[in-house]
């Protein structure tokens, strides 16, 4: 955005070409589309303020995924939103059904709570490295691999060990 | 080990119907942040002030859970009624051009504007700190490490500021309105056992650290640190401008790019930006920076600024306030019981480096 407040073109741009990726992550970190949606737009409209300070095209994907992160977590922190999602609560069983259903794996990312919930987004889906998770939640690399060991165990219990392996049964993901 | 749980992501989420991407709703909606940092800066208190301290053994609290940022907080600022020049003479504060007048256990050492109210600076080791809002309440702020100078934004409500860390110079951001701590940040190549902690000067989502021989620009809400070549003096850094001495002169440029924005002076005199950077003031002259449309002024000396950019000098008594459009200047008599001629005078908005 220039100052006077007119959007660049090169802004309008990124916006069509970023939506449907931070849509998708979006949608994981929530298990909501239109809250998710409207995750995203927030963090656009937020990327939009500070564009000007965006010097490189490749960095603004970056940096909009950091803003979207750090919305939802301040979201996650408002008392409504953790009334209305329990989060801490670890289900007795497994989930039901198919653990390769669509549904159930978004479920079961909902039984995590939030950090731990955007570490396994992050590294898992985004395909990002510990210390680029790190980077983007401004945690340190320690945490994150605690958070990550941590989630898993809670997936494994959601999702069986077919999907999340228990570590003495298969090798670790050594990605750094 | 995780190679099922990332297909299963993908295959979640990979093949959903996207909705079309609402463009022209995100730009409006960071136009409508943008406006409503602007007004958050309008104003800032109207009224008597009450002391209601948390203590000095206060401390920040801190960094929430996952993460730093916060940068919505700035858009839910609450518009604020009064907007004329803040200036502290001794430890009594002058507040919305005379007609509020506060007092603080202290001489006052600095006025920082916030988009919630005035941070003042007071007393000596440890120096304190106050925000006087705009209800009219005085909160003391946690104290800072000895010799931290803090930098505020007129558009925010944080205070940062640079401490010693574990190997590294670490920049700190908080929240004036409880007190919690939304950022910290090493910054590396930084030694963590300066003399004395390096100033600061906050400018939206940016902190400009001095780094030894150059200036560090660190981006709070997301960690990431460059360098910013076009920034000489952290404390002059204003709405994206900042004042660059080169060969002799000085001129107001682009932090980001170091483009000329005008006004080019000699190397004396008081060039003074106001608090978001849209004007410029050397001597009797005043520049809007966007059109570059010179201004004359009634008056020359030091120039506080309201947070609303109205440039204003006091002299003896009497105060005299400017539109920054027009240079229609009004001049009102300040009336400031229990203070001598020789207490201290600092204008709010001043630019630190000036």
């Amino acid at each position: 955005m220039d100052r006077d407040g007119t959007p660049t073109p090169a802004f309008t741009e990124f916006v069509e070409v970023a939506w449907p990726g931070l849509y998708r992550t979006a949608s994981l970190l929530l298990g909501d589309h239109q809250l998710a949606e409207d995750l995203v737009q927030d963090a656009l409209a937020k990327t939009c303020v500070s564009w000007r300070r965006v010097r490189e095209p490749a960095a603004a994907r970056s940096y909009a995924r950091t803003v979207l992160v750090n919305t939802a977590a301040s979201w996650f922190r408002h008392r409504s939103w953790r009334r209305e999602w329990p989060t801490d609560e670890l289900p007795e069983t497994a989930v039901g059904g198919d653990p390769s259903d669509r549904p159930a794996v978004v479920a079961a990312l909902r039984t995590l709570p939030p950090r731990q919930r955007a570490v396994v987004v992050l590294r898992y889906y985004e395909d990002l490295s510990v210390r680029e998770v790190a980077d983007t939640l401004g945690i340190s690399e320690g945490t994150v691999k605690s958070q990550t060991s941590h989630a898993l165990d809670r997936l494994r219990v959601a999702l069986g060990d077919d999907v999340v392996p228990a570590p003495s049964s298969g090798l670790q993901r050594s990605r750094p | 080990m995780t190679e099922r749980l990332t297909d299963l992501m993908h295959r979640a989420v990979d093949d959903l119907r996207v909705p079309p991407a609402p463009t022209q709703r995100v730009v409006d909606q960071g136009r409508a942040v943008r406006r409503a940092r602007r007004r958050g800066a309008a104003g800032v208190l109207a009224a008597v002030v009450v002391v209601a301290g948390v203590g000095a053994g206060a401390t920040w609290r801190g960094t929430s859970e996952v993460g730093p940022a916060r940068p919505d907080d700035a858009g839910k600022a609450v518009q604020l009624s009064g907007s004329g020049p803040v200036l502290a003479v001794g430890s009594t504060v002058v507040l919305d051009g005379g007609d509020v007048v506060a007092r603080v256990d202290g001489t006052v050492r600095g006025l920082l504007y916030t988009s919630t109210g005035v941070v003042v600076r007071y007393g000596a080791a440890p120096e304190r700190l106050a925000l006087v809002a705009a209800d009219g309440t005085q909160r003391e702020l946690p104290t800072l490490p000895a010799g931290v100078v803090p930098a505020t934004d007129v558009d925010l409500p944080y205070l940062a500021y640079a401490e010693a860390g574990s190997g590294s110079t670490e920049v700190v951001v908080v929240d004036v309105r409880d007190d919690s701590e939304v950022a910290r940040v090493a910054v590396p190549g930084t030694t963590g056992s300066l003399p004395a902690p390096p100033r600061v000067g906050l400018d939206g989502d940016v902190v400009y650290v001095e780094g030894g021989d150059d200036v560090r620009a660190v981006t709070w809400e997301t960690g990431e640190v460059d360098q910013a070549p076009q920034v000489q003096d952290v404390t002059t850094v204003r709405g994206g401008r900042t004042i660059l001495s080169q060969g002799g002169t000085r001129s107001v440029v682009d932090v980001g790019t170091g483009e000329l924005r005008g006004l080019t002076i000699g190397p004396s005199g008081t060039l003074s930006l106001s608090p978001d950077g849209r004007y410029a003031v050397f001597g009797e002259r005043l520049v809007e920076l966007d059109t570059q449309t010179p201004v004359r002024l009634g008056f020359r000396g030091p120039v506080g600024w309201s947070p609303s950019d109205q440039p204003f000098v006091v002299d003896g008594d009497r105060l005299t306030t400017c539109s920054p459009k027009t240079g229609d200047c009004v001049e009102t008599r300040l009336d400031v019981p229990g203070t001598g001629s020789d207490a201290v005078l600092r204008l709010g908005g001043e630019t630190a480096g000036s």
